[in-house]
């Protein structure tokens, strides 16, 4: 497998962060939920193992597209401006691994679908964290040379069907993610997309603040 | 039998095992489980419902007494014998074609049974065909799709264009759920209803039943 581990002590343990991707938004949760996500992550920690590749590929932004490598990609103009100046990009996987899918296979089992929903919000949590990481990892290895936000196919205007051309940039099996015709990645709780980096760049607003999609869950949740 | 007021509060709190204790003591007591879900189950999980839309119960509260409330029915329900129960309506559920995501969709099924209907989950992955197969052989009432890409969302206009086909659409109604769907996407393919949480699923499907 081509990928990076990820210790899971340096993801960073925020349950603050986890609670609102289960909905709490500023509530905080009763005893008895804050004490299970808890005891869920100390279990995360010793099953779930995240990793992340990237590779940097010289290349150019036009207007509403952009070239990486071999590959144009078609991100429309929103994306395509967030990475102006870009020479060079990342083109990258992270993940929380296959563990977190056997575990809550294990936990359906039982039926318990809160503690699923919990499982999975970690998950979510985890990928996040887990793209963090290699974005401090990337700057590292960037000496300080300036770099955008990252960002996916299927988000801020850029159709997730550009998923396979990002995908065929990566060696094959990178970080055990794959990806389905559907632009599905297994495991589910993975992130992947292209990070612009240049010494001219500059890191603008991004995310929701930005796009004007009203369907994307990531508006959802901060309703 | 004071302590139904106690099956209340374990359904109400999520809490499975109290649940469970009180019922096989209404059980052995010979009270009429018909009374014991209409009167103290049902409205449980109505006032946790209450507090979901209220904002004071979340996603997890929501599913422990579903939980609760399911342990309960399942102890029930043999007391009842099978021709003897109120079902609120069958569905059946899955996650369409080209799409593994399954959470969210056995959450709402959970939501469902914990409310009283019945339940037939397919899973993820689901064709028309098979969807078709479960509405024709359980006589479904509901058939819930789920989707969380958008280049898998549109496999349920599909499905219900095949419904129309097989001359099923008049006798099932059709609801959708899932990150990327939405009210306007439910009207445009020609669905009953979408439903943003299991709360709001919940409510849907009783509106579509009665």
């Amino acid at each position: 497998m081509k990928g990076v581990g990820i210790p899971f002590a340096s993801l960073g343990y925020d349950p603050e962060e986890i609670y609102r991707i289960m909905g709490y938004g500023t509530n905080t949760p009763g005893r008895r939920i804050r004490q299970r996500t808890d005891q869920l992550w100390q279990i995360a920690s010793g099953r779930v193992f995240p990793s992340y590749y990237y590779e940097i590929l010289q290349g150019e932004v036009h207007p509403r597209s952009l070239v990486a490598g071999p590959v144009a990609f078609d991100t429309g103009a929103l994306i395509a401006g967030l990475m102006k100046n870009s020479l060079q990009f990342a083109v990258f996987v992270a993940t929380a691994g296959n563990g977190l899918g056997e575990w809550i296979a294990e936990s359906q089992k039982k039926q318990d679908w809160a503690e699923i929903y919990m499982i999975d919000c970690i998950g979510s949590y985890i990928a996040e964290k887990a793209g963090d990481y290699m974005e401090s990892e990337l700057e590292k290895q960037l000496g300080g040379i300036k770099h955008t936000h990252r960002f996916s196919p299927g988000y801020c205007g850029w159709d997730i069907k550009e998923q396979q051309k990002l995908f065929s940039l990566l060696p094959p099996g990178a970080c055990s993610v794959t990806l389905h015709e559907s632009c599905l990645m297994e495991p589910v709780k993975s992130i992947s997309g292209i990070i612009g980096i240049g010494e001219q760049v500059q890191t603008k607003r991004y995310g929701c603040v930005v796009c004007e999609s009203d369907s994307c869950y990531k508006r959802k949740i901060k309703k | 039998m004071n302590e139904l007021n106690n099956l209340y509060e374990a359904i109400l709190s999520g809490k499975l095992p109290q649940a469970v204790e009180v019922t096989e003591k209404a059980i052995a007591a010979n009270i009429d489980p018909q009374l014991i879900i209409n009167e103290y189950m049902m409205k449980a999980m109505e006032e946790v419902g209450a507090r979901f839309e209220t904002g004071k119960a979340f996603v997890p509260e929501l599913l422990m007494a579903a939980r609760a409330m399911k342990g309960s029915l399942d102890l029930l329900k043999p007391v009842m014998g099978a021709g003897n129960i109120q079902s609120t309506g069958k569905i059946v559920i899955g996650t369409v074609k080209g799409d593994l995501h399954d959470i969210g969709k056995n959450l709402v099924a959970s939501m469902f049974e914990g409310c009283g209907f019945e339940v037939v989950n397919l899973g993820v992955d689901i064709s028309s065909e098979k969807f078709i197969q479960a509405v024709k052989e359980n006589h479904a009432d509901i058939l819930c799709m789920s989707a969380l890409l958008t280049t898998t969302m549109e496999y349920m206009k599909e499905v219900i264009a095949a419904l129309d086909a097989e001359g099923l659409r008049k006798h099932v109604k059709v609801m959708i759920g899932g990150a990327p769907v939405s009210e306007d996407f439910a009207n445009r393919i020609g669905a009953d209803g979408y439903s943003d949480n299991a709360n709001a699923a919940v409510a849907l499907a009783r509106k579509l039943v009665s």
